[in-house]
Parts: C-alpha cells; structure tokens; sequence
C-alpha cells in the first residue's frame, strides 16, 4: 500500500494558498476597502471631471473620447488601488523595527509567506473596490463602452493586482539599506501612476515613449486591465495577458532573491 | 504667551534635530518627493500637448496653480506633520501626557513633528513657480508668498478639523485620512473643471479651490475680491478647526 502523505513542498504550497485564502477572508479588509473605496472614488471623479471638461462636445484624443477615457480611468484606479497603499510603508517599518525578525522563527520562506498573505487581501481589496469606481463612471460618464472589456477584467485585474503587489514586495527590500521606505514608495506609487498609464493611456505619450512604456512592468498594473476594458479585442487580449504573466515570473524571481539576501542581512544583524 | 511660544519653538527644534539625525534619510525623502512632484508636472505636460487650454486654463497657469499647492503643503503639513498624526495619538490616548501640562496642548500638538518628504514640496513649489513665470515679477512673489500662507493656514485647518473627529469615532483617523486625500487630489485641479453639486463642495466642505485655483487667480490677476474671499475662507476654517478640537478635547478629559 503506497503512502498518502504529502511532500514537505506539498505541504508547503497548501500552506501558502490557505494563507492567501484566509488573508482574503479577514473583517478588517471590509473597513480597509470600505475607506480605500471612498478615497479612489474622489481621485476617480476628480480626473473623470478633468477629462470630461478637456474632450468636449465628441472630440477624441489618440481613440479616447470622454466616455472610454472616464471608465478607463475607474479601471485604472481600481487594479491600482487593489494592492493596499501603504503595505510598503507598512512592511518597511516591520522591517526596520524588527518585528520581521519574529517572523523568521516560522517554519516556512518569510517571502512566501508575506508575499500569499498579502496576494489574498489584495485581490480581496480590487473585487471590493472596483464596484465602487465603476459606479462613479457610470454616474458621471454614462454606461460602458464595452461588455466584453469588462468581462476581461475577471483576468486581466487579478494578474495586474499580482504585479504592482511583487513590484511593491521587491521595493520594500530596500528598507533594509536605507532604513525607510517612504520616498521609494512615493516613487513607485507615481511610476505606476504614470509609466503605468493610470493617469492616462500610455498612448498619450509622445514618440516611441509609449511604445517602450508598454513593455515595462509597470504597465501591466494599469494600462492593460484598463486599455483591455474600454477598447477589448482578441489579439491584444492574449498579448497583454501573456505580457503579465511574463512580468510576474521575472518579478517573482527578482523578489524571491532580493528578499532572502534581506532575511540572511536580518539574520545577522538583526532589525 | 511668550512662555508657550518657547514650548513651541523648543518642540519644532526637537523635531528638526531628530529628523535631521538621519541626514541622508532626510534628503533622500526630500529628493524623492520633488521626484514625485516632477512626475506630475509631466503628467499636465502630457495633458497639455493634445490640448491647448482646459476651460480656460492654460498650462502655465496650470503649473502655477500646482506650484502653490505643493508650496502649501510643504509648509503647512510639512512643518506642522503632528496635526495629520493627531487621530493616531488621540486613539492610542498618547495625548494624556500634554493634559497635565500647563501649555496649550493644541500647541504642543502643532509643533510635534516635521515631515521630509512633504519638505521636498517646500523646495519645489518656488522652483516651479519660477519656471511657470519666468520669475522676474518682484510683486508676484509676494503674492506668491503671501497665498501660500494663507493656503497653509487653511490645510492645517481643514486637517485638525477633521482629524479631532477621533475624539468621538474610533476609525477618525481613517476618517481624516479620506478628508487629507479629498483636498489634496481637489485641490491640485483647476476649478473650473467642477460642475454642480462638487463645485459646491469644493468651496465648502472641502475647501480645496482655496488651496489651488483661488490662490493661483490671485498670484496671476489679482482682485481684492478674490484676496477677500481667501482671507474669510482661512479666519472660517480656524474657527471650525479651534471649535472642533476643544469641543473633542474636552469630550476626552471627562473621559480621561
């Protein structure tokens, strides 16, 4: 009779996905998103205001009229506001305090298992954020300009929430050189604001700036999910997806490595 | 009064010596945040080579209004951070220690911290400015000076207003922290981009057209009606914030 008992890395993946699972379950994820919904409303309305009152009367810049450019601002700032604002500063000061070290007491990798904690809040957080942005477009723009483009947001938006939290893990590592994470996240927040076309569509830029915007990782926080759900087709569909996917190999590989040279640092010498 | 204003002093020294210990912490915030900065005054750049003008504001005025705002909260925020960590304090009760002290507690409040990165903000509203105007107009300096005072007033204001309602909610701080980010994303858009029911909000609740527009038309044309209009806007803001802090103050020394 062969053994049922499952592998230590077996054991292990269960873990992971438990803790991202549970995470995704917590009561004080509903008051976070609860306010973090409030506030991407405001920012949502305000910028829907600015392009609504910039594109008058039908006038279109590079394929975006008001409408599409409105729901793709709310996209935006949902995929965006998925992944908690101030996880970076939060890691960074456990990090730096110490408390991390507590942490490492714990049988498992100290990446993993903050990077599947966090995976399951933060896609908790856009499934309950996003409502509240797309209803803000609606209110002030209108229904919107595609079905299918948001039904492509049940892909696209977990796997742009996956990227911007892995861009966010890697960054925090820095915590450990300069002692603060706050500037680096000012930076990152603002490279996913723009380079991430969250602002506006990476088509917007001039020359071939967009062009090399759109293959960097930021672009997959924003521009894709966004771009995907007011202007969807097939093709682009399975080259951006296939974009994200990639990103967040090379990120999970990047982050992997970044943080265990941070936890050998912690090791020796401390918090 | 000359006694409080050397509590008021000493604190706002301790808080500049204990930031500054960590020197290259301190400019890196610093740089970091006129990064940021930077990236969106690229933002309205790119906004405004597809349009010319957006309802009448054109991009320099644009980035003047900008200038201002960053100027704003560089000063007021950036010198006086420990009105935007007082929800904070009240719910951890770390405001007791000051309620047995003689002083204003309001004060020693006010003076408790200064932030770096909002620090890069004073540094990069008047380099902006000077880039937007050309900077060769003696007078509109000092009216640049001048708004951003008043400005800074109101932002303090506004923000001890909203975060003493932790003096009666638990989640005040969360509360204020949705306030902090409603006037500071209002108020770095030209107002004319509003319609309706926000158009009311944005001189009312949140008043953030006195952080940007207003400001900006006044630095830009001048009018005693518009200078009028800010200087009432600061004298009622302070009487909301003093009224709120004191009534809440109050509510928690009975608790206390």
């Amino acid at each position: 009779m062969s053994s049922a008992r499952p592998t230590r890395g077996g054991r292990l993946t269960s873990l992971y996905g438990w803790l991202a699972f549970t995470s995704a379950r917590r009561r004080d994820l509903l008051w976070s998103a609860l306010f973090s919904s409030m506030l991407i409303s405001i920012i949502t309305a305000t910028l829907a205001f600015l392009w609504i009152a910039a594109l008058p009367d039908g006038q279109s810049i590079r394929g975006y009229d008001a409408l599409k450019m409105v729901w793709y601002i709310a996209v935006a700032e949902a995929a965006v506001n998925g992944v908690d604002q101030r996880l970076m500063v939060r890691l960074g000061d456990d990090l730096r305090r110490g408390d991390m070290t507590t942490e490492l007491l714990r049988p498992v990798t100290l990446v993993w298992m903050v990077m599947s904690r966090e995976v399951g809040r933060s896609i908790a957080r856009f499934v309950l954020s996003l409502p509240a942005c797309l209803l803000v477009a609606w209110a002030i723009a209108g229904p919107p300009p595609s079905w299918l483009g948001l039904a492509m947001l049940a892909v696209t938006g977990p796997l742009a929430v996956i990227v911007q939290m892995l861009l966010v893990l890697g960054a925090t590592s820095s915590a450990l050189w300069i002692g603060d994470t706050t500037a680096a996240w000012f930076v990152l927040q603002k490279l996913v604001f723009l380079a991430g076309g969250m602002l506006l569509p990476l088509e917007f830029w001039p020359g071939i700036w967009g062009d090399v915007l759109m293959v960097l990782p930021w672009a997959s926080t924003a521009y894709v999910p966004a771009h995907l759900a007011v202007a969807p087709s097939a093709g682009r569909f399975v080259e951006l997806v296939a974009l994200q996917v990639g990103w967040i190999a090379l990120l999970l590989g990047a982050t992997s490595y970044a943080w265990a040279r941070g936890e050998r640092r912690l090791m020796a010498v401390g918090g | 009064m000359i006694g409080t204003m050397q509590v008021a002093l000493t604190s706002w020294r301790l808080a500049w010596l204990s930031e500054i210990s960590r020197r290259i912490s301190f400019l890196v915030q610093m740089l970091f945040m006129c990064i940021n900065d930077a990236v969106w005054v690229v933002f309205w750049l790119l906004v405004f080579s597809h349009r010319e003008s957006i309802r009448g504001w054109e991009r320099d005025e644009v980035l003047v209004l900008f200038a201002i705002v960053t100027s704003t909260y560089g000063v007021g925020i950036g010198l006086f951070y420990g009105v935007r960590r007082l929800g904070d304090r009240i719910r951890d009760r770390d405001l007791d220690p000051y309620l047995a002290q003689p002083r204003p507690v309001l004060v020693r409040v006010l003076f408790s911290r200064i932030h770096p990165p909002l620090l890069g903000d004073f540094a990069f509203g008047p380099i902006l400015f000077a880039i937007a105007t050309g900077g060769d107009d003696p007078m509109q300096w000092l009216r640049y000076v001048m708004v951003v005072m008043f400005a800074a007033a109101i932002v303090v204001a506004f923000i001890l207003t909203w975060e003493s309602v932790a003096f009666w909610a638990e989640n005040g701080s969360e509360i204020a922290g949705v306030a902090f980010t409603a006037i500071t994303v209002l108020s770095t858009y030209p107002s004319a981009i509003y319609a309706g029911v926000v158009k009311v909000i944005v001189f009312t609740v949140v008043p953030a057209v006195f952080i940007g527009s207003v400001p900006a038309e006044i630095v830009l044309e001048p009018t005693w009606r518009q200078l009028a209009l800010l200087c009432g806007a600061a004298a009622g803001a302070w009487i909301v914030a003093l009224g709120v802090f004191h009534k809440g103050l109050r509510r928690h020394l009975r608790a206390a």
